[in-house]
C-alpha cells in the first residue's frame, strides 16, 4: 500500500518532534554557557562540567544511583522474566487475576502511593531506610515493566520452535535454555535497560525510601532545582542525556546488525 | 499429563511462585499497611503513629483504629479542592494530550513503512532521558525572562515578559510534554494496524475523506484512545514533580498534598489517608486499564 | 471438406449477448490509451478497452500484470498518468472515488469491523442521505438477495468467510452502481464454495442486469463467469474475447499456456496445401498438418503448435486414419484424477507432453501401463498455430 503524507501530516510530525526535542536541546546547549544566568548566553565554557566533577556529594550520589540501578535492574529482570513466563506459559493458574492486577497496577499507580506504601512497609518490618530499601522498591516497580516487555515477545513467539527442539530430543529445561532464552534475549535486554533507566530516573519513590547515607542523584538534583536554575544541573543533565543517546545509538546499531544477520541467514 | 518427578514439578512451580510472592510481599502487603496506618493516630514517636501492631493484643490494636483521618479529609475542604483540582487538571491534560498526540500518531502511521521504526524510536527516546531533567528544561523556557519570552519578544509578538511559570498553564504544558509518548504510542499501535482498504471502501461507498475519518478511523482507533488516555490520566492525577516545579503555590494537587503531609507535617497517618483517597479515585480507571492491557496482550496473534 | 467459420461456433454459447460485436453500440466504460506509472515502474501501459452495459467482464492475468491497477483507476483510487477513462460518455478525470457511480467489492472484503452486517450494507446508502425507510427497505432487499436475513445483527467477526463475502457483495450492490468492480471476489473461499459462488454471482448479475468487472488470476473462474475475458500481461491486454475464443483460439503462447493446459510443439512452416498448413517438427517423424486458416505465415517461419491435452488421443496401435498427426513416445507418468486420467508421455525427441483421457467407463481392459510405447495423435483442427 502506498500511503501519502499530506501537508498536515508532515506539519504534525515536524511540530511534534520540535516540541519533544527543543527543550532538551536548549538544556544541553546552555550547559556550555559561561554565564551563571542559565537563560542568557554569555559565551562558550565548560566550567560547569569541571565544577560538577569537583562536587563530591553529587558524585557520591551518582555512584549510589548507579549501584542501585544496576542491582535492582538485575533483580527486576529475573523476576520480570519469570512473571512473563508465568503469564504466557502457565495458563489459568490459581490467583492469576490478582497476579495480572499486581503486574499492571504499579506501572500506572501514582508514584507517591507506591513510595509511601513501601516506606511504611519497611518501617513496619524494621528495615532501616537506605541503599537496600531503595533497591527493593525499584525492583518492585521495574519488574512490572520487564514483565510487559518480555511478555509481548513471548506472545509472538513461535511455539513450534520449542516443540521442534523437544521433538529432536531436548528435555524442557534444555529447550528453554538453548532455544527459548536466546530468542527472547533481546526483549530481556530491553527489559533490563528499561529497568535500569527507570531506577536511575526515579525521584519520588527514592525520596520516600532514602535514608541518611543513601541519597540518589535525582534527589540531589531535585533539591538544587527547587532553589532555581543552576548551570551545574544543566551540565549534569547534559551528561545523562549524552549517556542515553550513546546507549540508544549503540542498541540501535546492534539490533540493526543482528537484523541484518538474520536476514542474510534467511536468504 | 505426564507425571514428572517432584524436583522438576517444584522447579516448574517456582516460575510463577517467586514473582507472585515478591509482588504480594512488596506490593499488596504495603497497601494493607497503608490502609491500617490511615486508620491510626499520629504520635511523637518512632514510628510516628500508633497503635503499633502487637500479636499479644490484637483486639486492643483493632479497637484503637478509627476513621478520624478520613473525617479530617472530609471536614477540611482543602483536600476536597485538591482532589477535584487533581482530577480536573489530569482530565484537561489528557484531552490536550489526545489533541496533540492524535495528529502525530496518525502521521506516523501514514509514513512510509521503512521510516516508521525511526519515528517510533524518536518518540520513545525522550522517555529514556530523565523525567526530572525534562521538566527542569521547561523551567528555563517558561520563566519570565526565559527562552519563550525571549523568542516571542524577538519576534515582536509580545512586549511584556510572559509569566507562565508557576501557573496552571505551565502544569498543563509539563504534563503534555512528559506524557506525550504514552499517548502517541498506543494510538500509533492501533492506527498502524488499521487496514487502509477500510477507508477506501468508505470512499468507494460515497463517503468523503473527512467524514470517513470520523466514521471509520476514529471509532477503530478507540482502543488506542482509551489505553493512551488511561495511561496518561492515572499517573497525572497523582503527579507530584510537575506541579511542584512548574505549578504555582495555588496549584492544588493531591500528590503534592500527600508529599507535604508526609515530609513537611510528618503526619504519616494523614498522608496514608490521602493515599487511600487517591487510590479510591483511581481504582476504577486502573481496573479498566488492566483489563484493556491484558486483553490487548492476550488477543495478539 | 472445408470446415465452417470457427469463430461463430467456438466454445459454449451462453446467451445471445454480444454488444462488442455491434459497431453502433456505445460502451459504458471506455478506457483510452491509459498508462499508469508508479515511479519508474509502468503498471498499465497504453491500454485501451471498451466495456459494455450488462457485461460480465473479467480481467485475467498473473499477479503484477496491472489488472488491479486498472480496476483501481476505474474506482478512482488511482489517477491515470496518461490517457482517458470515460463512464457513460463522461470523463472520469478528477472525479474522486466517492462521487463515482461505481462500487467495489474488495479482495479483503474491507467490512467495517465496528458495524454489524446491516450497518455495513446501509453505509453507502447513508452517505447518499436517503430517507431511513428507504434505507431499511433497500438493506432488507440486499439481505434477501444474498440470503443473509438471519445474520443482519451479527458483527463481521462472527461470520464465516463465505458469509463475509456475501456481505461485501451486498454492501457494494446496495447503491445500485452502474458498474460493480470485484477484486478477486472468490480468492479467499475454499474450492467447493468458490464453485457454488461463481454461479451465484452470475445469477445475481443477470438478475440485476448490472455491469460486473471482475479481476482474477484464476482462469477457471474467469472462464466460468465471464461474457468476455481480457487477458493481461505486463500492463497490456493481450487478447479480449469470449472464454471460448480465448481457450480455443489463443492469440499468443502466453495465453495458451496461461489459460488451461497446453502442449507446445515447436516447428517451422513447410508450406500450405489445400488450406492446411504443413509444419515440420523434430517431435514427429512426418510433417504435421494443422487446420488454422486465419493464420498468415511464411515458409520456414518458426512457429509453435498448441494442442490441448484433451484433444489428443493416446493408444498402443498406430491410428488408422491418415488425417491425424502422430507422435511416438513412452509413458512417463500416469495420474488418475477420477474424471480424467492424465498421461505424461516422453516423446522420442525428449519433449514431454500431456494427454488426458475421460474415464467414461468404470473398468478398462488391458489399460496402458507405465513405460509402454504409445502413439499420441491429434486431428488437424485440434491444434492452433502460434507465431513465435
Amino acid at each position: 500500500m502506498n500511503r501519502r503524507l499530506s501537508l498536515f501530516n508532515v506539519t504534525s510530525l515536524v511540530l511534534g518532534f520540535a516540541f519533544l526535542y527543543l527543550p532538551i536541546l536548549l538544556l544541553v546547549v546552555f550547559s556550555f554557557n559561561a554565564s551563571r544566568l542559565v537563560t542568557v548566553w554569555g559565551g562558550f565554557s565548560t566550567q560547569w562540567y569541571v565544577a560538577l566533577f569537583r562536587n563530591e556529594p553529587l558524585m557520591e550520589a551518582a555512584w549510589v544511583t548507579l549501584r542501585i540501578a544496576f542491582l535492582s535492574a538485575i533483580l527486576a529482570t529475573v523476576l520480570g522474566t519469570l512473571a512473563a513466563l508465568a503469564l504466557t506459559r502457565y495458563g489459568r493458574f490459581p490467583g492469576r487475576t490478582l497476579f495480572t492486577g499486581m503486574v499492571y497496577a504499579p506501572m500506572v499507580m501514582p508514584e507517591v502511593i507506591t513510595g509511601l506504601s513501601l516506606l511504611l512497609f519497611f518501617v513496619a518490618i524494621g528495615l532501616d531506610r537506605g541503599f537496600w530499601t531503595i533497591t527493593l522498591a525499584h525492583t518492585t516497580l521495574t519488574m512490572c515493566f520487564v514483565t510487559v516487555v518480555v511478555q509481548a515477545r513471548l506472545m509472538t513467539f513461535d511455539r513450534s520452535l520449542e516443540e521442534a527442539a523437544m521433538d529432536l530430543g531436548a528435555p524442557p529445561l534444555r529447550t528453554f535454555f538453548s532455544v527459548t532464552l536466546p530468542l527472547i534475549a533481546p526483549s530481556i535486554v530491553a527489559g533490563f535497560l528499561l529497568a535500569f533507566t527507570l531506577s536511575m530516573d526515579d525521584l519520588v519513590i527514592a525520596s520516600f525510601n532514602a535514608g541518611p547515607g543513601a541519597t540518589t542523584l535525582p534527589i540531589k538534583i531535585y533539591s538544587q532545582v527547587r532553589l532555581g536554575l543552576s548551570p551545574e544541573v544543566n551540565a549534569a543533565s547534559a551528561i545523562l542525556i549524552g549517556i542515553v543517546a550513546v546507549g540508544v545509538a549503540t542498541a540501535t546499531l546492534l539490533s540493526k546488525r543482528s537484523a541484518l544477520r538474520t536476514q542474510r541467514n534467511a536468504h | 499429563m505426564i507425571a514428572r518427578p517432584f524436583p522438576k514439578r517444584l522447579a516448574s512451580a517456582l516460575v510463577p511462585a517467586v514473582p507472585y510472592l515478591w509482588l504480594i510481599l512488596l506490593f499488596l502487603v504495603p497497601f494493607l499497611i497503608v490502609l491500617k496506618i490511615s486508620l491510626s493516630d499520629p504520635a511523637v514517636a518512632q514510628p510516628p503513629y500508633k497503635p503499633v501492631f502487637d500479636w499479644n493484643d490484637v483486639l486492643g490494636f483493632l479497637s484503637q483504629l478509627d476513621l478520624e483521618n478520613f473525617e479530617t479529609l472530609v471536614g477540611d475542604d482543602l483536600y476536597l479542592r485538591a482532589t477535584l483540582s487533581s482530577v480536573r487538571i489530569a482530565a484537561i491534560s489528557t484531552a490536550l494530550l489526545l489533541l496533540v498526540g492524535f495528529p502525530i500518531a496518525y502521521a506516523m502511521a501514514r509514513a512510509p513503512a521503512r521510516h516508521r521504526p525511526l519515528l517510533v524510536a524518536l518518540v520513545i527516546l525522550p522517555f529514556w532521558t530523565s523525567f526530572l531533567i525534562r521538566i527542569y528544561a521547561w523551567v528555563a523556557i517558561l520563566k519570565p525572562e526565559g527562552f519563550l519570552t525571549q523568542a516571542l519578544m524577538a519576534l515582536g509578538i509580545i512586549s511584556e515578559p510572559l509569566s507562565i511559570l508557576n501557573t496552571e498553564t505551565a502544569v498543563y504544558i509539563g504534563i503534555v510534554y512528559a506524557y506525550l509518548p504514552f499517548m502517541v504510542l498506543p494510538l500509533y499501535a492501533t492506527l498502524e494496524k488499521m487496514d487502509d482498504t477500510l477507508i477506501e471502501a468508505a470512499l468507494d461507498l460515497g463517503c468523503p475523506p473527512w467524514r470517513a475519518f470520523w466514521a471509520i478511523t476514529v471509532p477503530l482507533a478507540m482502543p488506542g484512545v482509551v489505553a493512551g488516555s488511561l495511561l496518561c490520566f492515572i499517573p497525572a492525577v497523582g503527579e507530584f514533580v510537575i506541579p511542584d516545579l512548574l505549578g504555582g503555590s495555588e496549584t492544588l494537587m493531591i500528590g503534592r498534598q500527600l508529599w507535604s503531609e508526609f515530609f513537611s507535617n510528618r503526619d504519616w497517618p494523614l498522608a496514608s489517608a490521602v493515599a487511600i483517597l487517591l487510590l479510591i479515585i483511581l481504582v476504577v480507571p486502573i481496573v479498566i486499564y488492566r483489563d484493556v492491557e491484558a486483553r490487548r496482550l492476550e488477543t495478539r496473534p | 471438406m472445408p470446415p465452417p467459420l470457427k469463430s461463430a461456433s467456438v466454445g459454449a454459447v451462453r446467451r445471445s449477448f454480444s454488444p462488442w460485436a455491434d459497431p453502433t453500440a456505445t460502451p459504458l466504460i471506455r478506457v483510452e490509451n491509459v498508462t499508469k506509472r508508479f515511479g519508474d515502474a509502468v503498471a498499465v501501459d497504453d491500454l485501451s478497452v471498451d466495456i459494455f452495459e450488462g457485461e460480465f467482464f473479467c480481467l485475467l492475468g498473473p499477479s503484477g500484470c496491472g489488472k488491479t491497477t486498472l480496476m483501481r483507476m476505474i474506482a478512482g483510487f488511482e489517477e491515470p498518468s496518461a490517457g482517458h477513462l470515460m463512464l457513460a460518455g463522461k470523463s472520469l478525470a478528477g472525479v474522486p472515488p466517492y462521487r463515482r457511480p461505481v462500487n467495489m467489492m474488495f479482495q479483503s472484503y474491507a467490512l467495517f469491523p465496528h458495524m454489524n452486517v446491516e450497518k455495513n450494507i446501509a453505509f453507502g446508502l447513508k452517505q447518499d442521505g436517503l430517507p431511513k425507510g428507504e434505507i431499511a427497505a433497500r438493506v432488507g432487499e440486499m439481505l434477501r438477495l444474498v440470503q443473509l436475513e438471519k445474520l443482519a445483527k451479527r458483527s463481521p467477526s462472527q461470520l464465516s468467510g463465505g458469509q463475509r463475502q456475501r456481505v461485501a457483495l451486498a454492501r457494494a450492490l446496495a447503491k445500485r452502481p452502474k458498474v460493480l468492480l470485484l477484486d478477486e471476489p472468490l480468492g479467499a473461499l475454499d474450492k467447493k464454495l468458490r464453485e457454488e459462488t461463481q454461479f451465484e454471482l452470475m445469477d445475481i448479475q443477470h438478475e440485476l442486469g448490472m455491469t460486473f468487472i471482475v479481476v482474477t488470476h484464476d482462469q477457471e473462474e474467469a472462464m466460468t463467469m465471464a461474457d468476455r475475458i481480457a487477458v493481461m500481461d505486463h500492463g497490456r491486454i493481450v487478447q479480449v474475447a469470449t472464454p471460448g475464443e480465448i481457450y480455443e483460439q489463443p492469440k499468443t503462447r502466453f495465453i495458451a499456456e496461461f489459460v488451461g493446459d497446453v502442449n507446445i510443439i515447436e516447428g517451422h512452416v513447410l508450406g500450405q496445401e489445400s488450406g492446411l498448413w504443413r509444419v515440420g517438427s523434430n517431435a514427429a517423424e512426418a510433417p504435421l498438418t494443422i487446420d488454422d486458416p486465419d493464420e498468415v505465415l511464411n515458409e520456414n517461419q518458426a512457429v509453435a503448435i498448441a494442442v490441448r491435452p484433451e484433444k489428443m488421443v493416446i493408444q498402443r496401435e498406430r491410428p488408422e486414419t491418415d488425417a491425424a498427426n502422430v507422435l511416438f513416445g513412452e509413458v512417463w507418468d500416469i495420474g488418475y484424477l477420477g474424471d480424467w486420467t492424465v498421461y505424461r508421455v516422453k516423446l522420442d525427441s525428449g519433449a514431454i507432453i500431456r494427454v488426458t483421457r475421460a474415464n467414461r467407463s468404470r473398468f478398462v481392459e488391458n489399460p496402458i501401463e507405465w513405460d509402454e510405447r504409445v502413439h499420441v495423435s491429434f486431428a488437424p483442427d485440434a491444434a492452433v498455430i502460434l507465431a513465435e
